[in-house]
């Protein structure tokens, strides 16, 4: 099914949205003082490059 | 809090303050990009993929919000005591509207007393001391200036603010005159509360462009009325540039069109549902007619046009007049359709 003008532009915005939060996250991994701080930003860091991945999936 | 800084002096950013803004981005993504994407998505896949994501970025934010919280750097502050007991007001007040919806329309109005609601029916001027099924065939409402009027949603004259308790008050139709006796059908009443002052086109009015009937018709399910109704109000409350609370408290405004409650054996004015009051764009019974259909009063009894004009000095009340008031003109659709 191909996209409407709507899907396509939510689609661009949630992709660009991800990919600063990953490069945000991938800054705050390196400045984190605290442990447990650093743990949650990496675990966010994944997250956020699967969701890239999920959202690029949708261009065809 | 002591300021870190950089190898180039500039100063970093603090774990607290990059936790924060991790999570204000990610409300930021959840609210602004993930929510009205899903809403807006048609293909299935697509949308599937907006919600995980949408479901992550939520649980991931509460997960953050946990490690501020457990610092004591996100406290949110606790509600008034003033707060909880409006909320608890509203929630009752809600109550008693999805009870009464839910009852079957039989009575709405269970917790405001009414006294001297003047109804106006087939029969004539009746008066009622309750606010259950009107006694006549004919509106229970708003056909009378200065009735006073307690739905479960409560009224309020004009001008003044709605109580957040289901509260009774002045309910002045209209800004015109609108005399309380009634004579045999026509109708230069407004309906459903559509068109009213600063609303466009109701659901109904598109339901008509498509070829549907009038949207009277349209309007004998109490449900979707009363949910008319809601819409109704809050575009008119909107337009009067004053401030909803919630389930219904409001100020109301009348609307500016001259809606006699009496009516004369059948020419239709054209005036429909409030068409010509300011600011109202096209109703969908004009709409209809235009398209050769038949003119919408055609096929109800003189009673409908003395109910529907009372509906309407109700209805001019735009703001407040919720799923009660539209509750009132379905119950009388029902009676004559049925």
């Amino acid at each position: 099914m191909p996209l409407t003008q709507t899907e396509t532009w939510y689609l661009s915005e949630c992709i660009k949205g991800e990919t600063l939060m990953c490069q945000k996250l991938a800054s705050y991994a390196n400045q984190v003082q605290d442990p447990q701080l650093r743990n949650l930003v990496n675990d966010l860091q994944r997250t956020c490059q699967r969701h890239v991945d999920m959202l690029t999936n949708h261009i065809r | 809090m002591s300021q870190m800084f950089g190898t180039t002096g500039q100063r970093v950013l603090t774990d607290r303050e990059i936790a924060e803004d991790i999570l204000t981005s990610h409300k930021y993504l959840s609210n602004y990009y993930y929510a009205p994407a899903i809403l807006e998505s048609m293909d299935p896949g697509l949308r599937s993929t907006f919600q995980q994501i949408h479901n992550d970025t939520q649980s991931e934010a509460k997960q953050v919000f946990d490690y501020l919280n457990a610092r004591g750097w996100y406290r949110p502050r606790q509600a008034d005591a003033q707060s909880v007991t409006e909320l608890r007001n509203i929630a009752e007040e809600s109550r008693q509207i999805v009870s009464a919806l839910s009852s079957g329309g039989q009575k709405f109005g269970t917790t405001g007393g009414v006294t001297g609601q003047t109804v106006i029916g087939q029969t004539g001027i009746d008066v009622q001391t309750g606010f259950g099924r009107p006694a006549t065939q004919g509106i229970a409402m708003g056909g009378t200036t200065g009735g006073t009027w307690g739905g479960t949603a409560g009224a309020a004259s004009v001008g003044q603010t709605w109580q957040s308790t289901a509260g009774q008050g002045n309910l002045q139709a209209g800004t015109g005159w609108q005399p309380s006796y009634s004579q045999p059908g026509q109708w230069t009443g407004t309906q459903a509360g559509e068109g009213q002052s600063g609303m466009g086109p109701s659901s109904v009015a598109q339901w008509a462009r498509w070829g549907g009937q009038p949207s009277w018709t349209g309007l004998q399910s109490g449900g979707w009325s009363g949910h008319g109704g809601v819409t109704a109000g809050t575009a008119g409350a909107a337009s009067a540039g004053q401030t909803w609370q919630s389930a219904g408290p409001s100020t109301w405004q009348a609307g500016t069109g001259w809606q006699p409650s009496y009516s004369q054996p059948g020419h239709w004015t054209g005036t429909q549902a409030g068409e010509g009051q300011s600011g109202m764009g096209p109703s969908s019974l004009a709409q209809w007619a235009r398209w050769g259909g038949q003119p919408s009063w055609t096929g109800t009894q003189s009673g409908s046009l003395i109910g529907q004009t009372g509906v309407a000095g109700a209805t001019g009340i735009t703001g407040g007049f919720q799923s009660t008031g539209a509750y009132a003109q379905s119950d009388i659709r029902n009676r004559e359709l049925s």
